[in-house]
């Protein structure tokens, strides 16, 4: 079924917008394994043009549900692209977040490689979950979605890892947190993964809600 | 949430050409449903069956059952019928040699059964529901067809309301007003269904969506689709709805 014109300008918006996290990430990985304050400056003002983009794939939206008033594939392509372009935007947050956190703690960096490998799976998440959404792949989406729970467990693994350290340390705040971030981009992976079932087939799958913890049985 | 009107199998024909197949659909009371689908889908046909209209074509013949509140309405008195099942069409067509009041209350006086104290307040009561009184209460007693089309359109709903019927059968009532217009008769028309179960055909979608609480999608005779109208409109389960709806048809 050909696509209307608008539902090609809202994509190509919300390319725009994988195009620029795709080279934050590249920075942030950078930093990761060198500190460079100008490239953390840089980051940052990336980070702020990308949050330009969401407000323009925002802009097209509200305009096509206005001149055309969607239905149907056409009406879901959109309500997605409004809910994917925020992710978008968190996770361009979230990357910038890891290079202040490293600012802040200040520690040296010497522990840094320790959750560059739960980024990059984290990362490579995103990247599917992005590609499921522009190609319109369910299935792909899904797998991502499944990809969802090895990132909770490895930053499981990296909090464990230090819950033992008698003193805590930069170390120990440094990678927690940057775990913690990770965590959370790979949760808007799952959230993108979603639009594209939801655009594509119709259903939502409920991904967006808190994990809650199981109930406590009283004896 | 009761059922008001219920088709069963129904199929029409004009001559040896089949124009409704099978359409089994169960309208819900005090509800508006609408119904869309593409010109020449037999539309109009299928609510001519509902009030026995149909049958009044030369050569036409219906097949299956109707039924109001459980009454098969191929057993009743047609006249009786199409006094709880009245119709708006789709050009206003007021009585041209009548006046506005007069109107109002043709089909109460045809089927004689209000005395003259009753007309006036009937007439009152029935314009100001469709929010026309105001516009022509100076002059009760000028002809019906030197209202505006708007107004005209408004007047035909009075007219069909004055019988007080359970359901109304619209077909494209505001194709031919314009925007504002047609937003009065929408508003009317959500109003209305607080006391009388509402079907209405039209070629805007957008209007379905507007108005209505269920959807149903006819195509060559044959219903498609029907369902609740944000799912209608949100995530239709057949692609040919989804064609229809999204205008890529043909
Ligand atoms: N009086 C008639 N004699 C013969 N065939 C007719 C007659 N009226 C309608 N038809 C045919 O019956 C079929 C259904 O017509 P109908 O008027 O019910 O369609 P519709 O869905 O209301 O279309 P539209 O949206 O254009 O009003 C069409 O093929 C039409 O040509
Ligand atoms: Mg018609």
């Amino acid at each position: 079924m050909e696509e209307p014109t608008y539902l090609k300008e809202i994509n190509n918006g919300i390319s725009e917008m994988y195009k620029s996290i795709m080279e934050i990430y590249g920075d942030v990985l950078s930093v990761m394994g060198e500190p460079d304050e100008v490239k953390a400056k840089e980051i940052c003002e990336k980070t702020k043009s990308v949050m330009e983009q969401e407000e323009k794939v925002i802009d097209l939206c509200v305009e096509a549900l206005i001149r055309h008033q969607p239905f149907a594939g056409d009406l879901r392509a959109v309500t997605s692209a409004m809910r994917v372009s925020y992710d978008l935007a968190r996770i361009s947050r979230y990357l910038s977040n890891i290079v202040q956190v490293i600012g802040d703690v200040n520690s040296g960096l010497s522990c840094a490689p320790d959750v560059k490998e739960l980024l990059e799976s984290g990362w490579e998440m995103i990247q599917e979950s992005i590609r499921s959404y522009l190609s319109k792949d369910p299935i792909l989406a899904t797998s991502v979605i499944e990809e969802d729970a090895k990132i909770d467990a490895g930053y499981r693994k990296v909090l464990s890892k230090y819950k033992d350290y008698a003193a805590g340390g930069a170390c120990v705040l440094m990678n927690g947190l940057i775990a913690r971030i990770i965590e959370r981009m790979a949760d808007h992976a799952c959230y993108i993964s979603a639009e594209t079932v939801y655009m594509v087939t119709g259903s939502r799958i409920g991904v967006r809600a808190p994990k809650c913890p199981p109930e406590h049985h009283h004896q | 949430m009761a059922t008001k009107l219920v088709t069963e199998k129904l199929s029409a024909w004009f001559g040896k050409k089949q124009v409704l197949k099978d359409v089994s659909i169960a309208f819900e009371e005090r509800q508006v449903t609408a119904l869309v689908g593409p010109s020449g889908c037999g539309k109009s046909t299928f609510i001519r069956c509902l009030n026995r209209m149909h049958e009044l074509n030369p050569g036409a013949r219906v097949d299956g059952k109707v039924f109001l509140d459980g009454l098969d309405i191929y057993g009743m008195d047609p006249m009786e019928v199409r006094r709880k099942i009245g119709m708006v069409f789709q050009k206003p067509n007021p009585f041209p040699n009548m006046s506005i009041s007069d109107n109002v209350v043709a089909g109460i006086r045809l089927s004689g059964d209000a005395r003259k104290s009753d007309l006036d307040e009937i007439v009152e009561r029935t314009l100001k529901s469709v929010g026309l009184y105001d516009e022509v209460k100076e002059d009760l007693k000028r002809s019906g067809a030197s209202l505006s089309g708007g107004q005209q359109q408004r007047l035909c709903i009075a007219r069909a309301l004055a019988m007080q019927p359970e359901v109304i059968l619209m077909d494209e009532p505001t194709s031919s007003l314009d925007p504002a217009s047609t937003s009065r008769i929408e508003e009317l028309i959500r109003k209305l269904k607080s006391e009388i179960t509402v079907i209405i055909i039209t070629h805007n979608v957008g209007q379905a969506a507007r108005i209505s609480d269920k959807t149903a999608f006819l195509y060559l005779g044959e219903l498609i689709e029907y369902n609740d109208t944000k799912a209608f409109f949100e995530s239709p389960k057949s692609p040919i709805t989804e064609r229809y709806i999204t205008g890529r048809f043909g």
